[in-house]
């Protein structure tokens, strides 16, 4: 006994257990992905940024190139930074204004080059002018570009993308420019037709800065999202120990009603059997008191005289009264301790046959109170048979007893009726005598209770042996008005085993 | 009614409470009976009366009634060793008790007793009870020969 409730504390607190770590679980579920979807948003928002940075730039370094190309290129005066192109053979490349000074055309490869790496302090990001057919070498594609310049000519004119340069992120973008009439001043000469993709322009946005802020914001988040986290964890962890204290408790009282109710069912079962065997032992002394009262009795018979003798008759009359008494008492004891058990087997009885049975038992006493039973149609029960008899001549006996009308004249009826009722039988014994008043009803099943005083033959443990068979079944019985205003008593009896 | 055989019949009544084995002589005395009654109150003193008895005198009682609960050894004991002993196991044994308990008279039957019998109540049905018991096996019942 002691280790099966061990083994069922342990399993209740795994349950416990396993309960808490899935709240745990869920609980990091949640705060994860909340993080999660935080740093996600935080980074698409960075990201956005990049993209409208980098189209920013991307149009202004396009609008610039244009302007150039519409120009058919642009005359600035040659300096040591500014030398006339190499790669740039067009009549009028270099000329000379009437006071001398010397310019040279500029085309927008050359012009785009020198603003990009002049002013990349200033542009911040690092923009390259590029061609798969290249006139300068120096604006060779990097492989990204490479490969963005070869979709071009699949028909696409503008790709955005994340990318790593030098092992840092970048948001690179290109875009295709494609030969205008002004290009082929230069670009003739390569085979180029108004309408092809000469090349592209890059820019590259570093994403280092705005992974950085995204980072920031998040490092920001951190500390309330951990506190939150933690306590979440605390809580849970609170609310199990509290849980795991309750069923403690719980259990602890539950052993000890179970501890103090073994005690009270073996205390009762000693009881029990020290009635059983002292009503066994009392027996024997009554039944021998009997038997001498009466021997005496016979005995007197030879003497008329001393037998007519006030003080010996009264006595003697006691003697016999209390002698069977004693016996009724002794016998009603037995049956009192023995009607919680069945006696024989315990199955679908048939009421019917079982009440008439009983009838039949107690036809003498049918026939001296000129008794009238009506019996309707009863159902079945789950009893012994033995037992069941018991109930119905104990009440009927009853109903004999108490249950005469106040009208002497008036023929006592007695009524027996029942039904079923979910998973239980229900039986009805009435009677058209005086009744029993609402506040002795339930004395009446107490022991050695009856409401006439002593005699009638009766110990007045009638009911409480009905009582105590009743709910040996787990069943129930009381008293109520019976419809003529006599008395009537009402036993339940549930299936089961 | 029950005088009609010459010889007596010998009845032993194995009973510990006198006031009872009193009652036994008096329902006996009352039904008129031709008989002998020899009392012993226990077990163990029934069985050294029936073993002396057989001994010495070679007659054995026609019948035994014998009560369940004494002393020293109990009836249910005596029953044992008078039906295990060779000599005494084809006495009929009539067991006259104050019990009723199911378990004893299905106790008593598998160790052999030839009856089991409540002691009644009522002085009167007491007579009618030892009346009828004594005209079952004087005078209905044909007995194995004494030894």
């Amino acid at each position: 006994m002691g280790k099966t409730t061990t083994q069922n504390e342990g399993s209740n607190f795994s349950a416990l257990y396993r309960a808490t770590a899935a709240a745990v679980l869920v609980w990091i579920a949640s705060i994860g992905g909340f993080l999660f979807w935080d740093i996600h948003v935080a980074k698409e928002h960075a990201e956005n940024l990049a993209r409208q940075e980098v189209r920013v730039r991307f149009n202004k370094d396009m609008a610039f190139r244009s302007w150039v190309t519409s120009h058919g290129g642009v005359y600035v005066p040659v300096d040591e930074h500014t030398r006339p192109n190499p790669y740039l053979n067009v009549p009028e490349r270099d000329i000379e204004t009437r006071s001398g000074k010397k310019l040279t055309l500029m085309n927008p490869a050359y012009v785009m080059r020198q603003v990009m790496v002049d002013f990349a302090g200033q542009y911040g990001v690092p923009g390259h002018l590029t061609s798969l057919k290249l006139m300068n070498p120096a604006n060779a594609p990097d492989e990204w570009e490479r490969g963005a310049l070869l979709r071009f000519e699949q028909g696409e004119r503008e790709i955005a993308e994340f990318a790593e340069i030098n092992g840092q992120p970048y948001l690179r973008q290109i875009g295709a420019f494609v030969v205008e009439p002004g290009c082929l001043k230069c670009h003739a000469e390569q085979g180029y037709k108004v309408g092809d993709v000469r090349g592209g322009i890059s820019i590259s946005v570093p994403m280092q800065p705005f992974l950085d802020n995204v980072y920031r914001d998040i490092r920001k988040l951190l500390l309330p999202i951990g506190a939150i986290w933690v306590l979440g964890l605390a809580l849970i962890l609170t609310l199990m120990l509290q849980v795991r204290r309750r069923i403690e408790v719980q259990q602890a009282s539950e052993f000890s009603l179970r501890k103090s109710s073994a005690e009270i069912s073996r205390a009762n079962a000693d009881l029990t059997r020290f009635a059983d065997v002292a009503a066994h032992h009392l027996m024997e002394p009554t039944r021998r008191l009997s038997s001498y009262t009466q021997l005496l009795e016979r005995g007197l018979a030879a003497y008329p005289e001393v037998k007519a003798d006030q003080d010996v008759q009264e006595p003697l009359q006691y003697l016999q009264r209390d002698a069977g008494r004693l016996r009724t008492l002794v016998r009603d004891i037995q049956l009192y301790l023995a009607a919680d058990q069945p006696r024989g087997e315990v199955r679908r009885e048939d009421a019917n046959l079982v009440l008439a049975n009983a009838t039949q038992r107690l036809s003498a006493q049918v026939q001296q109170a000129r008794a009238v039973i009506s019996a309707e149609p009863l159902p079945p029960a789950i009893i012994d048979s033995q037992r069941l008899m018991d109930l119905f001549v104990i009440l009927l006996d009853n109903a004999f007893k108490h249950g005469r009308p106040l009208n002497e004249q008036a023929v006592p009826q007695i009524g027996v009726s029942g039904e079923r009722d979910g998973t239980l039988s229900r039986y009805r014994v009435s009677d058209t005598g005086p009744g029993i008043p609402a506040e002795y009803r339930e004395r009446v099943f107490g022991i050695f209770e009856t409401l006439h005083g002593a005699g009638g033959g009766s110990s007045g443990i009638g009911l409480a042996i009905a009582r105590r068979i009743v709910e040996s079944r787990h069943g129930k019985i009381w008293i109520e008005d019976s419809a003529q205003g006599g008395t009537m008593v009402v036993f339940e009896l549930p299936d089961g085993e | 009614m029950l005088t009609e055989n010459a010889q007596p019949f010998n009845i032993l009544l194995v009973e510990d409470e006198l006031a009872d084995a009193h009652l036994v002589r008096t329902a006996i005395r009352e039904c008129k009976a031709h008989c002998n009654l020899h009392h012993v109150v226990d077990g163990l003193e029934a069985l050294a009366f029936l073993r002396r008895e057989g001994d010495r005198y070679g007659s054995q009682p026609d019948l035994i009634l014998l009560d369940l609960n004494m002393p020293r050894m109990n009836g249910r004991e005596f029953l044992a060793a008078v039906k295990a002993d060779q000599s005494l196991a084809s006495i009929p044994v009539v067991v006259l008790t104050t019990s009723d308990a199911e378990r004893d008279v299905a106790t008593v039957y598998k160790l052999g007793a030839a009856g089991f019998v409540t002691k009644p109540v009522d002085m009167r049905e007491f007579i009618e009870a030892m009346e009828n018991l004594l005209g079952y096996w004087l005078t209905l019942t044909r007995l194995p020969k004494r030894e």
